[in-house]
């Protein structure tokens, strides 16, 4: 019986020219962002490859030199951009695309896209996420709002209970139609997205891209079952169409625009992050002082000249057999790395918890969990963020080693800043290789917003088998 | 077969029905009469568990709908003044959805075609779509379905009020031949003609009340205007 409700709702539809119009237009819609995300991963990942074998070259052919001159000469990183970002782009355009590796200093990444855009795009960028997360439930509401209010206006919905059509019945084939009418468009969406895919990278990129492009797809369809089930809930109660129409668009306007926008607010007002300029205020006074204030950067140097004379049984650094210099400069790398460990880490945990934070307000908007679950299986949100930024200082940090070492180990205090080395030795030195977070670790950050997206599908759907069963025939 | 006993709706201080004592067996054509508001519909109403009874139980084949609520309207077919289908589906796509709700869903296209046939509807119209119709024609539609339910109770609200004379001749018709093979049918009309000629018992309903119960065979046309009009100027 389901399956004859389904298919009838599903005729009815296909049948509706509002239906097939307001379809072809989101179906357009995503062909166009589709075609521009494509567009966009594809020109922005051949810059960014050639720009990261740009700065290698330049690092590698940057001639003869001392190990700390080319520490501060420095080299690039850049964050390639996920594939999936041509589905969802997150916070890419918000956060830095690049980090510049130097000695002494863990830098922020910087060069957002967003500081190059107009105005304009500061309202939002056409991308297939945001049309799947904004635009169907849309076209869910306009084609479920009469589900059981229409019926019940046009008389239809007393035939079909007088016929002694079980309630629950009556739901998932209401369900299912629509779903099958959705999938519709859906499907070749989603072929036209894995091409866009295959045109654009590797085959063994797009073979690992697959596990979280279907994860992406699992959640996007608990969002839209999210969304049926409240469509129907309201329909079974609302008496007239109409009502049910003005509910379920304030409950759009309000889930999709309002709530993660005071949600957003909320959590950079509860929880606060310190200015660029505290922050780094802070971090330069750790270094001259000591992480506990106690500890300047002179008694330090100080200490560390005797440690290392006593070492080597010498009472001179001119007797050192090795050059004092880079000792102490990989000393003050690794009090810096301390500190940077610490303010960093702070900021971090200030940042998650703040999104933290917005995740809650999921419990009232389902489209604060989709949003955060697409972003993570595309692979461009804070998370991904962090990871690159945390394997670039892990990288930097071991580049300024060897550099440290190089320069202590092959000269002595007497040559001071003289010692240089040359082509061989940059060759050597470690490329930055990025690897992304794997599939699993994204899912398991995301978990709460997986597990909110299940609960809204379910809850919904079953709030409204109990509305139908309290509905009324007229 | 259809039963009351006592059954009674209120709302609030108003009461819609008041003790209605009602039996209609199989093969009767039981006409309900009254003025709007008189509680013809409240009974179909209740018949169909769409509204819970004050008090009192209505009973379909000895079940009570309240607590056989989806068992019972196994048994029955529903034709209201305006008998509802979908404007997109054709004739035929609509019968054939409600008649697999109804759980006939093993009826091949030409069964459900000669039930059409049978209800009278022109062949040429069965695959339009509904929107097409006119209204005597969607009532055609609604007594194949019941044909096709296989339904051994009828409810009817007002069939034919609104359709032309022939249609309602037609109409007619068609709930003798149902009666005749053993349908118990329950009819609220305004149409006093239709009912003399029609059915085989008449009641008739004040103020939630039924005050008169008559068989038609023992009443001419003229008496039973004057009858319906007496009892319903109290």
């Amino acid at each position: 019986m389901i399956k004859t409700i389904a298919k009838k709702e599903f005729t009815e539809l296909l049948r509706d020219g509002r239906f097939c119009w307001t379809a072809l237009i989101v179906f357009a819609l995503l062909l166009v962002s589709l075609g521009l995300g494509w567009k966009n991963y594809t020109t922005v990942k051949r810059e960014k490859d050639a720009a990261q074998v740009d700065s290698r070259k330049t690092w590698e052919n940057q001639g003869e030199r001392n190990p700390h001159s080319a520490a501060h000469f420095g080299v690039y990183a850049f964050r390639p951009k996920m594939p999936l970002s041509l589905i969802d782009s997150g916070l890419d355009n918000f956060s830095g695309s690049s980090i510049w590796v130097e000695a002494h200093y863990q830098n922020p990444a910087r060069n957002r896209p967003i500081e190059d855009a107009t105005a304009l795009q500061r309202f939002g960028e056409l991308t297939a996420a945001g049309i799947l997360q904004l635009l169907l439930p849309l076209l869910i509401i306009f084609l479920t709002f009469d589900a059981f209010a229409g019926e019940r206006t046009s008389g239809t919905l007393r035939q079909i209970l007088s016929l002694g059509v079980p309630r629950l019945q009556l739901v998932f084939g209401k369900t299912l139609g629509v779903l099958a009418a959705l999938l519709l468009l859906l499907i070749p969406s989603i072929v036209i997205g894995i091409s866009a895919l295959a045109l654009a990278s590797s085959n063994d990129v797009l073979l690992s891209s697959l596990p979280r492009f279907a994860l992406m797809c699992v959640g996007y369809l608990l969002y839209f079952i999210a969304f049926i089930g409240i469509a129907l809930t309201v329909s079974a109660i609302a008496v007239t169409p109409r009502t049910s129409l003005v509910i379920l668009l304030t409950f759009w306007i309000a889930s999709c625009l309002l709530i993660p926008r005071f949600a957003n607010d909320l959590a950079t007002n509860s929880i606060k992050t310190p200015t660029g300029s505290e922050f780094w205020a802070a971090v330069n006074k750790d270094m001259k002082d000591g992480i506990d204030g106690h500890d300047s950067a002179n008694k330090r140097t100080k200490e560390l000249e005797e440690k290392v004379l006593a070492q080597y049984g010498v009472t001179k650094k001119e007797d050192l057999p090795i050059n004092f210099t880079g000792i102490s400069l990989q000393a003050g790398e690794e009090h810096g790395n301390e500190i940077f460990d610490k303010h960093y880490s702070n900021l971090k945990t200030q940042h998650l918890s703040q999104e933290y934070f917005q995740g809650f307000f999921g419990v009232i908007s389902p489209f604060l969990p989709v949003r955060g679950f697409s972003m993570a299986m595309a692979g461009t949100d804070l998370k991904h963020q962090q990871n690159f930024n945390d394997s670039v200082e892990e990288y930097r940090r071991n580049l300024q080693k060897m550099l440290n070492n190089n320069f202590a180990d092959n000269s002595t205090s007497k040559d001071g800043m003289s010692y240089k080395v040359g082509k061989a030795f940059w060759e050597k030195t470690p490329d930055f290789e990025y690897v992304s977070l794997n599939t699993s670790s994204a899912f398991g950050s995301r978990i709460f917003d997986f597990l909110l997206l299940i609960f809204w599908s379910f809850g919904t759907l079953a709030v409204s088998v109990f509305a139908a069963h309290k509905m009324r025939a007229n | 077969m259809l039963e009351t006993n006592n059954l009674t709706k209120k709302y609030g201080k108003v009461t819609a029905l008041d003790s209605l004592n009602l039996r209609i067996e199989s093969g009767d054509i039981f006409c309900l009469l009254g003025a709007n508001g008189a509680g013809k519909t409240t009974t179909i109403n209740l018949f169909l568990n769409f509204i819970e009874p004050t008090s009192g139980e209505a009973k379909i084949n000895g079940l009570d709908v309240t607590k056989n609520s989806l068992e019972t309207k196994k048994f029955i077919a529903y034709i209201p003044e305006q008998v509802n289908l979908y404007k997109n589906l054709s004739g035929l796509e609509n019968l054939e959805y409600f008649s697999s709700l109804a759980g006939k869903d093993n009826y091949s296209k030409d069964e459900l075609r000669s039930f059409l046939d049978e209800s009278g509807l022109q062949s040429d119209a069965i695959n339009n779509r509904i929107s097409t119709y006119s209204k005597g024609m969607r009532q055609k539609v609604g007594i194949a379905l019941a044909i096709a339910k296989k339904a051994d109770v009828l409810l009817l609200d007002e069939p034919t009020s609104g359709l032309d004379p022939k249609a309602s001749n037609e109409f007619s018709e068609l709930l003798t031949n149902l009666s005749k093979q053993g349908v118990a049918i329950l009819m609220a009309t305004h149409d006093l003609f239709r009912a003399k000629e029609t059915g085989t018992r008449i009641g008739i309903m004040n103020c939630g009340k039924l005050v008169a119960e008559l068989n038609t065979e023992e009443i001419g046309h003229s008496d039973l205007e004057k009858i319906y009009l007496e009892h319903i100027r109290n």
